[in-house]
């Protein structure tokens, strides 16, 4: 599948126009061809991925993580430049994937609706990327897939594990520090595969994100290796039980 | 990484500071980085030298227990690294994949410690603030902070003229005759349908266009200078990702404009725009020739 992208003023258009087209989103196809009629909203890149589907008829989390290997492993090879591209994750949301968010979000309302099919990270945060119905996909197994492992989404499978756990870290500003990520994960893992240990619990996981981000005002966490956080996650969890 | 008002538990060498005495530290100017680049092999190269006068840092430094490290941001596309300076050396060569970055990078300057350290007292740390207290460090610690670079990447030339920093749109429910927006990477100007109609219309004689072009591009122009001279520092970090925000403080800086100590933002509009000012110079005529030709407004 060749890659395209929304042109900046249909984004804007589309974008703009959701409060008077909230009854589109409900049918059944996509609304591009209805709203532009002309054509010329989208364009071509040169980027190719593999043709692959997303499970459409579930809101559980063991399709959501079939569905991030599935869409990160066809679309591994675009670098966080072209997955911060807001244009292409809308093109591919309105046109490729308009039935999965459908039927995962079943977004209704003027906000439901920017948060699933757009991509709203303008003003600099990267929040956006996270809410949108596809990109959350290839940002989550971007940031917890490790090469060489026998199971390479092992931290994919607990971050997801867990809905308030993903909001807990992806939410932080830290969230786009694949090592601080793996490093955090890799602790609760460590903690929960050993028979010494509780398995982490929410408040404990959420105690140590704000840890974290009070450490990243004082500290240079990108300086740390994945084992050093590692480290600093595992001790402040143990240290929180005693 | 933008940090305000952090209070560190540990002294900080930073303009504005007085944790340490007698000291600085500071990195090439924005424009000795900016000259310096290269683009090799899809490969930008940007050359950054430090100047540190801290005797106690610098021992620090050459002992391995702190390091000088640039770390290097671009919001647009989340890339983001840290890069370290050899030990013993002030000069640092960096080498970016191109296509990992956006229009510009954003550089901030550090030491930090490389070691958990208990005891961390030095010479030049003020005694009044600090006395005889005990301060432990961490590895990963912020050391000392100097003022950061944003380079412009030059993707684009942002001192050509650029008049696509701008679009123009219909929007058929627009009650206003015209809106203007700067949220995205364009300075977006909606028309509704009226006006967008007699834009077309007359659109379609070159030499009428640029008058047309100047009597929705300055005022919207304006509109966005306003914002910038206003913004506060949410809105500046915001405005930095934006295309259009790129292309226009490039201009200002060219033309040497502070907006800040600008009183009239029309003639800055005016002047950062070479094809304005001559429509607006030129207008007598082109206005003579319009009703001239086509016998109406």
């Amino acid at each position: 599948m060749k890659l395209k992208y929304l042109t900046e003023g249909a984004y804007e258009q589309l974008y703009k126009g959701v409060n008077k087209n909230l009854e589109l989103y409900k049918l059944k196809d996509s609304i591009t061809e209805t709203i532009f009629p002309q054509g010329g909203f989208s364009k071509e890149s040169s980027v190719v991925v593999d043709n692959f589907s997303l499970y459409e008829n579930t809101h559980n989390i063991e399709d959501d993580i079939i569905n991030v290997k599935n869409l990160y492993m066809s679309m591994k090879k675009l670098t966080p430049e072209q997955a911060s591209n807001v244009y292409l994750w809308t093109w591919l949301s309105h046109e490729v994937f308009f039935n999965y968010i459908q039927h995962r979000w079943n977004p209704d309302t003027e906000g439901s609706i920017k948060d699933r099919f757009f991509c709203d990270s303008f003003k600099g945060s990267r929040i956006g990327l996270f809410r949108n119905g596809i990109s959350r996909l290839w940002w989550y197994g971007y940031l917890t897939y490790q090469e060489g492992r026998s199971n390479p989404f092992v931290l994919t499978e607990l971050l997801l594990s867990n809905s308030d756990l993903c909001l807990s870290l992806v939410e932080r500003k830290f969230s786009m520090n694949k090592n601080v990520i793996v490093g955090i994960l890799s602790a609760i893992a460590e903690i929960n595969d050993s028979i010494e240990y509780e398995d982490v619990i929410m408040e404990e996981w959420r105690s140590l994100a704000k840890y974290l981000n009070r450490y990243g005002a004082v500290s240079m966490l990108d300086f740390l290796s994945v084992e050093e956080i590692q480290e600093i996650s595992k001790n402040y969890i143990l240290d929180m039980r005693n | 990484m933008r940090r305000t008002n952090v209070s560190f538990p540990h002294p900080i060498l930073k303009e504005g500071s007085e944790d340490y005495i007698d000291c600085k530290f500071t990195i090439s100017d924005q424009e000795e980085v900016f000259n310096s680049k290269k683009e090799i092999n899809g490969k930008f190269t940007l050359t950054i030298e430090y100047e540190l006068i801290c005797f106690g840092l610098e021992k620090m430094i050459l002992d391995k227990e702190a390091k000088v490290v640039l770390y290097l941001e671009s919001k647009m596309t989340n890339y983001r690294k840290a890069f370290s300076f050899d030990s013993e050396s002030t000069k640092l060569e960096l080498e970016i994949n191109k296509n990992e970055l956006g229009d510009y990078i954003d550089i901030k300057p550090f030491i930090v410690s490389n070691v958990d350290k208990d005891g961390f007292i030095l010479n030049e740390h003020n005694k009044v603030l600090f006395g005889s207290s005990t301060i432990s460090i961490r590895k990963g610690d912020f050391l000392a902070e100097a003022n950061g670079l944003h380079i412009i990447l030059n993707k684009f030339d942002p001192l050509a003229d650029k008049p696509s920093i701008f679009k123009i749109h219909v929007d058929y429910d627009l009650k206003e005759d015209y809106t203007v927006s700067w949220e995205y990477d364009h300075i977006s100007i909606t028309l509704n349908e009226r006006l967008h109609g007699l834009y077309n219309k007359i659109s379609q004689e070159p030499s009428y266009r640029i008058v047309l072009s100047s009597l929705f591009v300055t005022p919207a122009l304006v509109d966005v200078l306003s914002a910038i001279k206003n913004a506060n520092e949410d809105d500046l970090e915001s405005y930095k990702t934006k295309k259009w925000y790129v292309v226009l403080s490039s201009r200002l800086k060219h033309l040497k404009i502070d907006l800040n100590s600008t009183y009239s933002l029309s003639e800055v509009a005016n002047k950062i725009l070479p094809i304005v000012s001559t429509a607006v110079s030129n207008i007598d005529y082109i206005i003579n020739e319009l009703y001239s030709d086509k016998g109406e407004k």
